[in-house]
């Protein structure tokens, strides 16, 4: 899986490319700790070009959505991860999955960075 | 210019003989024979017997021990003015201790060991002059040695820790290789063995894990005569901490399963006996249902899993409507998808974990539900165990010898 970062000023925007599985889950995973790292809690998954979602990779998402919303910044925003433009197939999975109802997920990246 | 002048000239430069008499440098460039010698000639051999030396005017000497072998090792390399080759005619056995090669093209005096002795016994002192260099040249070749005697033992010592560090992480491997068998022994042996009987229905049930234990489980729990429970699960990850983690989530089923009301309420307890004791952020998948036998209903609750197909007596494969239905292990206030499906008589349920429609091929294009439902459809309404077989068949095949990425597990029932 390829993973490129693009850092906003509030908001990072981390995009997949190929599969999230067991082998992909620890690069995500790297990433994301990395961010958090460096105090950068508010995070947009482009899922444009993920072409399949294991539930090893659901595993990275639950548990970077928990710690990202533990995180308080103001009292007013807390941390969060945000899905941006999942396939029908991603989306079916995450549907599926019941973390559609867990994730904000937004038709594209623009939508979903404006939402933090 | 005559010859005898020029050897003099070159003679009369050579540090050895530049204090001799005039009168004896010319008897010298009378009688030795200077020689060209092509880049890497051999001039002669460690172990020869050498009968003469010879005086560089020109060009590099390399004097090497073991020429020609993995120990090969140059002692030093002689210029213009330097002598080579007179340790023979100074040793006993007049044998040659290293060899000689020109590394370019240089051009020699020669001079023979009859010449040699004569020369010495005109001119004495020049004995102690050549015992200088020599003991010069026998301590480095001796410094040397030792030097690469020092530099072989720290190879040696280094290859042997190396050695040592090898065995370890080998005895290690072992040890861990011989765990995750015990492992696999024990995930085997909490699958069950056997399969269940039900007057009207035929089961089977496999996992082929992708590493040595899996991440995956099936289950039947007997309820009553009528009745059975039927569970399949999928840990969010690969390997140990996905068995262990499957391993208490199957216990917990088969608990609560026995004394809940509804696949719902079974898995509900089960998820928050797992949010007491999940700190890893570990979660499940699960399926679990309950099988009426007269009525071939099937109810049941779904964790965030695959949805189950259904297959009709024409091959019309049905998958169930659904709503939310969320991972064990992750959220108190959890979601399930509740619903019932009908068996028809000579058709068949599936229920499968992801591992079967994320199987990749060769060039990583996926198994996916369509193909998997054609695989279903296709089945010629024989018994579960032709149905497991042929999903499975259809499942190596696609995959082409591609490495198998993820635990596959099936679990069929057929209604006879």
């Amino acid at each position: 899986m390829e993973i490129s970062h693009r850092p906003l000023n509030r908001v990072d925007v981390v995009s997949l490319n190929g599969r999230l599985d067991a082998a992909g889950a620890s690069p995500l995973k790297e990433r994301i700790d990395s961010l958090f790292a460096q105090g950068r809690y508010r995070i947009v998954l482009d899922l444009s070009g993920l072409e399949a979602l294991s539930s090893a990779g659901l595993r990275i998402l639950a548990d970077a959505r928990k710690r990202a919303r533990d995180r308080k910044i103001t009292d007013l925003e807390g941390g969060d991860i945000r899905i941006a433009s999942p396939s029908m197939y991603i989306r079916e999975i995450l549907d599926l999955t019941g973390f559609t109802t867990m994730f904000e997920i937004y038709p594209d990246t623009l939508e979903a960075v404006g939402s933090f | 210019v005559p010859r005898q002048s020029l050897n003099e000239t070159l003679i009369s430069k050579v540090p050895l003989f530049a204090t001799l008499p005039h009168d004896e440098q010319r008897r010298l460039a009378e009688t030795l024979r200077p020689c060209e010698i092509p880049a890497n000639t051999v001039l002669f051999r460690e172990g020869e017997y050498g009968d003469r030396f010879y005086i560089v005017i020109d060009g590099q000497i390399e004097i090497v021990k073991a020429l020609g072998t993995a120990d090969e090792r140059l002692l030093g390399v002689r210029g213009r003015g330097e002598f080579v080759g007179e340790m023979s005619l100074f040793r006993g056995d007049g044998l040659r201790m290293a060899s000689v090669r020109a590394r370019g093209s240089s051009r020699l005096l020669e001079m023979t060991r009859a010449e040699f002795d004569a020369l010495l016994h005109r001119q004495p002192t020049l004995a102690y002059e050549m015992v200088s260099v020599l003991s010069v040249r026998l301590r480095e070749s001796e410094e040397a040695t030792i030097r690469d005697l020092q530099e072989k033992n720290l190879q040696l010592t280094q290859a042997y820790r190396e050695l040592q560090a090898a065995q370890a992480q080998l005895i290690e491997k072992e040890r861990m290789e011989r765990e995750l068998q015990v492992a696999r022994t024990i995930q085997e042996s909490i699958l069950p063995r056997s399969l269940p009987e039900l007057a009207g229905f035929d089961f089977d049930a496999r996992m082929v894990p992708a590493r040595i234990v899996g991440g995956d489980c099936f289950d039947f729990i007997p309820l009553g005569p009528d009745t059975l429970g039927i569970v399949v699960g999928d840990a969010c990850d690969k390997g140990v901490p996905a068995a262990i983690f499957m391993a208490l989530t199957r216990s917990l089923v088969r608990a609560e399963a026995s004394r809940a009301r509804s696949p719902r309420e079974a898995l509900l307890s089960v998820n928050r006996h797992l949010l007491d004791m999940n700190d890893a952020g570990m979660f499940v998948t699960a399926l679990y249902g309950v099988l009426h036998r007269a009525t071939r209903t099937f109810d049941y609750a779904r964790a965030g899993h695959d949805l189950p197909l259904v297959r009709g007596v024409g091959g019309a494969v049905l998958a169930p409507p659904h709503s939310t239905g969320q991972p064990l292990g992750l959220w108190p206030e959890m979601l399930l998808d509740e619903q019932r499906v009908v068996i028809p008589r000579g058709g068949a349920l599936l229920l499968y974990t992801d591992g079967v429609t994320e199987a990749i091929d060769p060039q990583g294009a996926l198994f996916g539900i369509k193909r998997l439902r054609s695989t279903v459809s296709a089945y010629r309404s024989g018994s579960a165990q032709e149905l497991c077989d042929n999903v499975l068949q259809a499942v190596t095949a696609f995959s082409g010898g591609a490495p198998q990425e993820d635990d596959v597990t099936l679990v069929a029932v057929h209604a006879q």
